[in-house]
C-alpha cells in the first residue's frame, strides 16, 4: 500500500524559485505597504491618544482655574456683602444719630422759644400793669397837686440837688 | 446851617455890644422882645414868605422896646433884610445867653409845671446862687405835663425833680427787662 511519491527535481526547483519570487513580490507589493499603513495607523492612534491626554489635562487645568476663580468670586462677593452690610449699619447709625441730634435741638429750641414767649408775655403784662398804675398815679397826683404842694416839691428838689445831680 | 447862623449873629451882636459897652441894655432889649416874637400870630406874620421885608421892619420897629440901643434895632433890621426872621427868636435867645456869660453870670434853665411867681423865681435863683457860688440868670419855661416839681438845667447837667421825671424813673425800674 505504500505509495511512492515521485518528485521531479526540476519541477521542485522551479516551484521553489516561483515560491521565492512570489514571496519577494508579496513582501514588496503587499506586506511592506500594509506594514506602512499599520505603522501610520499606530502613530495616528498614539497621536490621538496624546492629544486626548493633553486635552484632558487642559480641561482639568481649566476646571481647576475655574474653581479658583469661582472661589475668589465667592470670597469677593462675601466681602462685598459684608462691606455693604457694614456701610449700611454705619449709615443707619449715622442717620439715627443725626436725626436724634436734630430732634433734640428742635426740642431745646422749642423749649427756649416757649420760655421766651412766656417771659415776653409776662413782661408785657407787667409793663401794661405798671403803665396803667402809673397813669392812675399821675392822674391822682395831678388832681391833688396844689400850688403849695408844688412849691414844697420845688424846695425839696433844691434841697436834694447835690444828691440827684446827673450829667 | 441854622445853628451856625444863630451862633454867628449872636456873637457878632455881643461883640458889638462889648465895644459899645451896652451889653446889659442889649440883653434887656432882647429879653423884652423875645416873648413878643414867640407869640403865634407875630411868628406867623414874620415867617410868612409873601410879607415884604419892609413891612416886617416897620412892624418890628413898633414892637422893639423904645429904650433899646440903636445897635440892637439895626441888628434886628439886618436880620430881616437877610431874610433870617424865622431864626430871630433863637438868635435873641442865644444872644441873652452870651450876654449873661459876658457879664460874669451863668445861664440856668428851669422848667416848672406852672408859672412861678416872681418871689418864687427870686427864691430859686438865690438858692442856686448860694449853692453854686455864682451869679445866675434864670431862664424859665413852663410845661404842665410835668405835673409838679422842677427841672433844672445848668450847661450839660440836668436835675430832674419833676413828678413826671420821678414817674418815668419809677417806670424804668419796674419794667426792666428780664427776657432769657
Amino acid at each position: 500500500m505504500e505509495m511512492e511519491i515521485k518528485v521531479n527535481l526540476g519541477t521542485l526547483i522551479v516551484m521553489v524559485i516561483n515560491f521565492i519570487i512570489l514571496m519577494v513580490v508579496l513582501i514588496r507589493l503587499l506586506y511592506r505597504p500594509i506594514q506602512g499603513i499599520l505603522e501610520q495607523r499606530r502613530q495616528k492612534i498614539a497621536k490621538d491618544l496624546d492629544d486626548a491626554k493633553n486635552t484632558k489635562e487642559k480641561a482639568e487645568q481649566l476646571q481647576h482655574q475655574a474653581r479658583i476663580v469661582l472661589e475668589e468670586a465667592h470670597v469677593e462677593a462675601y466681602e462685598i456683602v459684608e462691606r455693604s452690610k457694614n456701610e449700611a449699619d454705619r449709615l443707619r447709625e449715622e442717620l439715627f444719630n443725626q436725626v436724634t441730634h436734630e430732634v433734640d435741638q428742635l426740642r431745646r429750641r422749642t423749649q427756649l422759644e416757649i420760655e421766651r414767649s412766656k417771659q415776653i408775655a409776662r413782661d408785657e403784662a407787667r409793663n401794661e400793669a405798671v403803665h396803667l398804675a402809673l397813669m392812675a398815679v399821675s392822674k391822682i397826683i395831678g388832681t391833688h397837686m396844689t400850688q403849695d404842694l408844688d412849691a414844697t416839691l420845688i424846695r425839696k428838689v433844691l434841697a436834694d440837688l447835690d444828691k440827684e445831680a446827673t450829667t | 446851617m441854622g445853628a451856625s447862623v444863630i451862633n454867628d449873629f449872636s456873637k457878632a451882636l455881643i461883640s458889638l455890644a462889648e465895644q459899645k459897652q451896652n451889653v446889659a441894655a442889649i440883653q434887656r432889649a432882647a429879653e423884652e422882645l423875645l416873648p413878643l416874637l414867640k407869640h403865634p400870630e407875630v411868628r406867623q406874620f414874620l415867617n410868612h414868605p409873601t410879607v415884604k421885608a419892609v413891612d416886617k421892619k416897620v412892624f418890628l420897629s413898633k414892637i422893639i422896646p423904645t429904650e433899646a440901643p440903636q445897635e440892637f434895632i439895626n441888628f434886628v433890621h439886618l436880620i430881616t433884610d437877610r431874610r433870617y426872621t424865622p431864626l430871630l427868636p433863637d438868635i435873641l435867645d442865644r444872644t441873652i445867653d452870651l450876654a449873661v456869660k459876658v457879664q460874669g453870670s451863668e445861664v440856668v434853665t428851669i422848667i416848672t409845671a406852672r408859672e412861678i411867681s416872681p418871689e418864687e423865681e427870686n427864691s430859686i435863683r438865690m438858692d442856686l446862687e448860694k449853692r453854686w457860688s455864682t451869679r445866675i440868670f434864670l431862664k424859665k419855661r413852663h410845661n404842665p405835663n410835668l405835673i409838679g416839681g422842677i427841672i433844672i438845667q445848668r450847661e450839660d447837667e440836668l436835675f430832674d425833680g419833676s413828678v413826671l421825671g420821678q414817674i418815668k424813673s419809677l417806670r424804668r425800674k419796674l419794667t426792666e427787662k428780664s427776657v432769657i
